[in-house]
């Protein structure tokens, strides 16, 4: 039997002998009403946000785009309309995927660990930073586990990838395991104010975030906005925020969206949840 | 006033009659136990409820269906690692439930550990290719890769799982 078909009889045999709880429908149904649940929680979002955010939500969820007429629709505030806030599709086709280095820098890295590293104390602004080495995901992409410092056990896996220019690394995002963020997308085209949802843990339920447009960093320099929000606090267990994020009005087509939460001990930087953002050539 | 649910239900129970059990065991190729499994492919579903609105082709939700589940998995599978390097634990990359070990020899248990071994977009277009018995142009469409890319994953995936399992042999 060649490599083929004991692959294709293993992985049938491993299939069907797999057979899924009848409950799946209702795990799904429970699942949705717990998202939409999820923006009631006024705990969870600022109160001045809350409403806003809510009907903003609620709106995008419940109605079709097209429902003209309902009630809702007239509800919707209008500097936040769902499809202004996030859509997944980028609309600008030629946008890089490169949170660093920033765009129209002529730097180019052939080592994505030094990449990392360059990241890292440059943009994200961590002053020690330990840089792990690259595991390879396919031939062109791989991710690099970054830490604040030796022995720090918050780890941030900055994701890389080989540009069109060849043997050229570029960072495309970054993952931190307490900062989850669901919405908005990576190369979601952005709008203010930006809906952000996802889970987090935090020192004192307190997650950062900046909205960055190229050119721009976290570690110093301007920003279209920098803020925070309250999300999980430091229990075991992720816990789920939803909040809206206004700001200043961009000039560059692209940037980046970076939720951080910083150290206990001295309030720098110990780990971030970065996505590329486009913004609408409208809002320019 | 709608519910939730109410948006694009009718056709989400289509897609989840026609595409919830086998998307279930597509992740349990991925990953190592059926309650994951089950939780990434209803999260998919929920994701795909969320954008009902901007798929605005109904023949491109099955492909974004599957998509979610492949990026449910793979984002499962790093945070799994991750806290394997935190906190080691016993390694359950073979460790399949006793219920499903039982069930699959070690003829398949070895390829399926050598399947697991393989990046992610490897095992993923090997999955795709030799469950679903997906078209190169369906994969690249789910995987939002070009065809060639595709093509390029799919052969370099199969010479490293046989090299794999001449070294098991």
């Amino acid at each position: 039997m060649n490599t083929e078909d004991r692959l294709r009889a293993a992985v049938r045999a491993r299939a069907d002998s797999v057979e899924p709880g009848p409950d799946g429908w209702e795990q799904i149904q429970d699942r949705i009403e717990r998202r939409v649940h999820r923006w009631r929680r006024p705990t969870v979002l600022f109160p001045a946000m809350a409403a806003a955010v809510a009907a903003v939500v609620l709106a995008a969820v419940l109605l079709p785009a097209d429902d003209e007429g309902t009630g809702l629709r007239t509800e919707r505030p209008a500097a936040t309309t769902p499809e202004a806030t996030t859509t997944t599709a980028p609309t600008v086709e030629e946008l890089s995927r490169a949170v660093w280095p920033l765009a129209g820098t002529s730097r180019s890295f052939e080592d994505p660990r030094a990449l990392v590293l360059s990241f890292a104390t440059e943009f994200l602004g961590i002053p020690s930073p330990v840089v792990g080495e690259l595991r390879e995901g396919g031939p062109n992409d791989g991710e690099i586990e970054l830490r604040p410092r030796a022995g720090s056990s918050m780890v941030t896996t900055v994701l890389v990838a080989k540009d069109r220019v060849p043997n050229a690394w570029i960072v495309t995002g970054a993952n931190a395991a307490n900062l989850q963020l669901d919405s908005p997308e990576p190369l979601a085209t952005i709008s203010s104010p930006v809906t952000l949802v996802g889970r987090s843990r935090a020192f004192e339920a307190t997650v950062q975030v900046a909205v960055l447009e190229d050119g721009q960093r976290v570690a110093s320099g301007p920003a279209l906005a920098k803020t925070f929000f309250t999300g999980g606090g430091g229990g075991a267990e992720l816990e789920p925020f939803g909040t809206s994020v206004e700001f200043d009005q961009p000039v560059k087509p692209g940037g980046a969206l970076v939720l951080s939460t910083a150290s206990a001990e001295d309030g720098s930087l110990v780990e971030a949840t970065v996505i590329r953002v486009a913004f609408p050539s409208a809002d320019r | 006033m709608m519910t939730a649910m109410e948006v694009g239900t009718d056709e989400l129970v289509d897609l989840y009659r026609e595409h919830y059990r086998s998307l279930v065991r597509l992740a349990s190729l991925l990953l190592d136990d059926v309650g994951s499994s089950e939780e990434v492919v209803q999260d998919a579903f929920v994701r795909v409820h969320v954008a009902w609105n901007r798929i605005t082709d109904p023949s491109k939700r099955a492909a974004y269906l599957r998509s979610a589940v492949l990026n449910g998995a793979r984002s499962r599978l790093r945070r799994r690692q991750v806290r394997r390097r935190l906190e080691p634990v016993p390694d359950r990359l073979t460790g399949e439930s006793a219920e499903a070990g039982a069930l699959v020899a070690e003829e398949h248990r070895q390829v399926l550990a050598a399947l697991r071994s393989l990046p992610d977009r490897q095992r993923e277009c090997l999955a795709l290719r030799y469950y679903l018995d997906l078209s190169e142009a369906d994969i690249a469409a789910t995987l939002g890769i070009s065809a060639g890319s595709v093509k390029t994953h799919t052969h370099r995936g199969m010479a490293a799982l046989e090299k794999a399992l001449e070294e098991d042999a």
